[in-house]
C-alpha cells in the first residue's frame, strides 16, 4: 500500500501529469464547441412525419443489396435492417442531432490519447528511476524487487483508469451542457440476430473499456520495454511507433497471409465482436483474440519481471 | 562483534573477474575505510553488499543474515548511499524521507523530524531537492540512510562535494554514530588524508583484490621514520655521515640530507657534524604519511598482481 502511495505521489508531483490532464480536458472542450458550431449550421430538414417510410425504403434497398454482397459485409447490412425494423415497430426515430450519448460515443476516439499518455507514464515509471539514479535507493529496502515492479505496474493501470474516468465524466458533463438529453433513447444492440435495448451509461462504459484493451496491451508493452531496457525515450518511442504503424502493417500483411491473425495488432480491437466494424482476418473470434492477447500479455510480464529482478543495477 | 563478513566474495562479468575472492569483516562500533584507486572495485563491492549486484561466488553476511538467501532480513539492517546521493529532485526533502519511510516498517513521523534535525536540514525540509546544494543532498542522503536505525551504515564517498566545515562535521558525526550507537560504518574513498582522520581500520583494495587491512594507528606508526638535515657545507656533511655510521642510508639533495634508518642516533650524529665545523640549520623528523604508505603498498603488491 505504501508502495502504491509512493508511486502515485511520484506521478502527481510532476508537472507533466497535469499537462496531460489539461490536454485531455482541452480536447473534449474543443470537440464539444466544434460540434455545436457545425451542428448549428447544419439545419435539420424536418422530415419528422415520414421517417418511417424513409426507413422502409432504406430497408428495401438494403435487402436488394444483400443478395449481391459478399459474406463479411452481409452481417453489417443485416444489422442495419434489423435496427430499422425495430425502430419502425417500436416507434423510435433515429437520433438526428447530437445529444449527450452520441457525443460520448464520439469521444471514445479520445481513448487513444489516454493510451498515449498512459504509455508515456508506463515508459517512464521504471526507466526514469534508472536515469536519475534513484533506483539504487529504491531497491535497497526490505522489499523484494518483484513487489516494487508490481506496485509500479498497478500504479500505471490506476493512472489509466483515472484518465479514462476523467474523459468519461468530462464528456458526460460537457455533452449534457452542450447538447442536452434531446431524443433520449436506449442503445440498440444487435446480438445473435436480435435487437436488444441497453441503457446508455452501462453501454458506453463497456464500450470505453473495450476500446481500452489496446491501451492495456500497449501500456504493458511500454512497461516491459521500460523495465527491460531501462531507457524511457526508447520505451516511449518504440511503443508509440508500434501503436501508429502496427495496425497498418498488420492489415497489409493480413491481406496476403493468414498468420497475421496471430500478430498483436490484429487482436487489439475487440469492438468487431460486439457489433461495430469487422475483424482484421476472416474467421477470428472473440475467444481467439482474447487468448492471443493473453499470451502477449503474459510474455510482456515475464520479460519485464525477469529482467528487472535478475539484472544487476549499474545505474 | 562482527556485523558484516564477506566470505570469498567474487564477481565475474562475462569472463572478466571484477572482484576476486574478497574476505574481510567489519565490527560494530568502528568506522571501516574502504580505500582504493578508481576502478579498483570499491563500488562493485558496495553494490554487492546492498544487493544491487548479484554475487557470483562466496557470500556476504550482515548481522548474521545472508545477502544471497535472506536479502530482505539482511538489508533491513543497512542504511546506505551508493555513489551519489540521488534523491527525487521534484519532491521536497521531507517528501523524499517520507517516501523511504513508507518502505520500511516502524519509521514514525517523529523519526523523520529527528533525522532531519540530526543532519541539520530541519529548516529546508519543505523545499524541493532541486534547490539543494550537493552538500545538502549528501546530508539528506545520510538522513535517509539513518531513518530505520540501521546497524550498518554504508557511505560511498561521503565527503564528496562538501566544504571543509561540512567534511569535518560529517567526520565527527560518523565517528559519534559508531561510538554511541554502536553502528558499523563503512566508508569508501580514494582520499587518503580523509580516511586517516575518519577511520579506525582501513582495507585497501586494488584490481579487485584485498591488498591489506590495517589499523590506522598502526599504519601511521609502522611507517619508516627519516630525518631531514639542513647543513653547510653540504658535500662535506654527506661524506662524513656516509662513512661514519653503519646501517643508515644517506641521500643528498640540493639543500638537504635525507637520513633513513631504523635506529638513527640523532644527538650523536649532530655532535659529529658540529665537531667537524659544519653549520646545522635544521634537523627535522619526518613520518611517512599514509599516502606514501598507501602508494608503497599498492605499487608493491599491485606489481605482483
Amino acid at each position: 500500500m505504501g508502495l502504491l502511495t509512493n508511486e502515485w505521489i511520484k506521478i502527481f508531483k510532476r508537472k507533466s501529469s497535469y499537462i496531460m490532464i489539461g490536454i485531455l480536458a482541452i480536447i473534449v472542450v474543443i470537440a464539444a464547441i466544434g460540434i455545436t458550431f457545425i451542428n448549428d449550421q447544419d439545419t435539420e430538414t424536418g422530415d419528422n412525419g415520414n421517417w418511417k417510410t424513409a426507413l422502409e425504403t432504406e430497408n428495401k434497398n438494403l435487402k436488394e443489396e444483400l443478395k449481391s454482397t459478399s459474406d463479411p459485409y452481409k452481417k453489417d447490412i443485416e444489422r442495419i435492417i434489423a435496427e430499422n425494423e425495430y425502430r419502425i415497430t417500436h416507434d423510435m426515430p433515429k437520433v438526428t442531432s447530437y445529444n449527450v450519448w452520441t457525443f460520448m460515443n464520439g469521444m471514445m476516439g479520445v481513448v487513444d490519447f489516454v493510451a498515449l499518455f498512459t504509455i508515456i507514464i508506463a515508459a517512464g515509471i521504471v526507466a526514469s528511476e534508472f536515469s536519475s539514479g534513484t533506483i539504487k535507493l529504491l531497491l535497497i529496502r526490505p522489499i523484494n524487487r518483484a513487489k516494487i515492479l508490481l506496485s509500479k505496474y498497478i500504479t500505471v493501470l490506476l493512472y489509466a483508469l483515472f484518465m479514462l474516468g476523467i474523459l468519461f465524466v468530462l464528456s458526460f458533463i460537457l455533452g449534457a451542457v452542450f447538447f442536452g438529453f434531446e431524443q433520449n433513447q436506449p442503445h440498440l444492440a444487435y446480438l445473435d440476430g436480435q435487437i436488444i435495448e441497453r441503457a446508455q451509461i452501462p453501454f458506453l462504459l463497456t464500450q470505453y473499456l473495450l476500446s481500452s484493451v489496446g491501451l492495456l496491451i500497449f501500456t504493458t508493452m511500454a512497461f516491459m520495454i521500460s523495465a527491460a531496457f531501462r531507457n524511457s525515450s526508447l520505451a516511449i518511442g518504440l511503443s508509440i511507433f508500434l501503436l501508429l504503424v502496427g495496425s497498418i502493417v498488420t492489415s497489409i500483411i493480413a491481406g496476403f497471409f493468414d498468420w497475421a491473425k496471430y500478430l498483436l495488432f490484429a487482436n487489439t480491437n475487440l469492438l468487431p465482436y460486439f457489433g461495430t466494424g469487422l475483424p482484421m482476418v476472416e474467421g477470428m473470434t472473440l475467444s481467439f483474440s482474447l487468448i492471443v492477447l493473453l499470451v502477449y500479455f503474459v510474455i510482456f510480464h515475464v520479460v519485464a519481471f525477469w529482467t528487472f529482478v535478475k539484472r544487476d543495477v549499474t545505474a | 562483534m562482527v556485523v558484516i563478513s564477506l566470505n570469498n566474495v567474487s564477481k565475474k562479468i562475462g569472463s572478466k573477474t571484477i572482484i576476486d575472492n574478497l574476505s574481510f569483516e567489519v565490527f560494530a562500533g568502528e568506522v571501516f575505510g574502504f580505500l582504493g584507486p578508481n576502478g579498483a572495485g570499491k563500488t562493485t563491492t558496495i553494490r554487492m553488499l546492498v544487493g544491487l549486484m548479484k554475487i557470483t561466488s562466496g557470500d556476504i553476511f550482515i548481522d548474521g543474515h545472508s545477502v544471497k538467501s535472506n536479502y530482505e532480513e539482511a538489508i533491513s539492517k543497512v542504511g546506505a548511499i551508493v555513489e551519489n546521493p540521488e534523491m527525487y529532485k521534484f519532491l521536497s526533502g521531507y517528501d523524499n524521507l517520507k517516501h523511504y519511510a513508507r518502505m520500511t516498517k516502524g519509521v514514525t513521523i517523529e523519526r523523520i523530524d529527528e533525522v532531519a534535525e540530526l543532519v541539520g536540514l530541519q529548516n529546508r525540509m519543505k523545499e524541493k531537492v532541486k534547490t539543494y546544494s550537493l552538500g545538502m543532498r549528501q546530508r539528506l542522503g545520510i538522513a535517509q540512510a539513518l531513518l530505520h536505525r540501521p546497524k550498518v551504515l554504508i557511505l560511498d564517498e561521503p565527503t564528496n562535494g562538501l566544504d571543509p566545515a561540512g567534511i569535518r562535521e560529517i567526520r565527527d558525526y560518523l565517528k559519534r554514530l559508531a561510538r554511541e550507537e554502536d553502528m558499523a560504518v563503512i566508508v569508501s574513498s580514494h582520499l587518503l588524508s580523509e580516511m586517516e582522520l575518519m577511520c579506525d581500520r582501513i582495507g585497501i583494495i586494488q584490481n579487485g583484490r584485498l591488498v591489506d587491512v590495517q589499523n590506522v594507528t598502526d599504519m601511521v606508526n609502522s611507517g619508516k621514520v627519516s630525518y631531514v638535515i639542513s647543513a653547510k657545507p653540504i658535500d662535506q656533511a654527506f661524506q662524513l655521515l656516509q662513512n661514519a655510521f653503519d646501517g643508515i642510508a644517506v641521500k643528498m639533495t640540493k639543500q638537504h640530507l635525507h637520513v633513513e634508518g631504523a635506529s638513527v642516533d640523532v644527538p650523536k650524529l649532530v655532535k659529529r657534524l658540529v665537531e667537524n665545523n659544519i653549520d646545522i640549520y635544521e634537523v627535522k623528523q619526518m613520518n611517512q604519511s599514509l599516502e606514501e604508505k598507501f602508494l608503497e603498498i599498492t605499487s608493491e603488491k599491485g606489481g605482483i598482481a
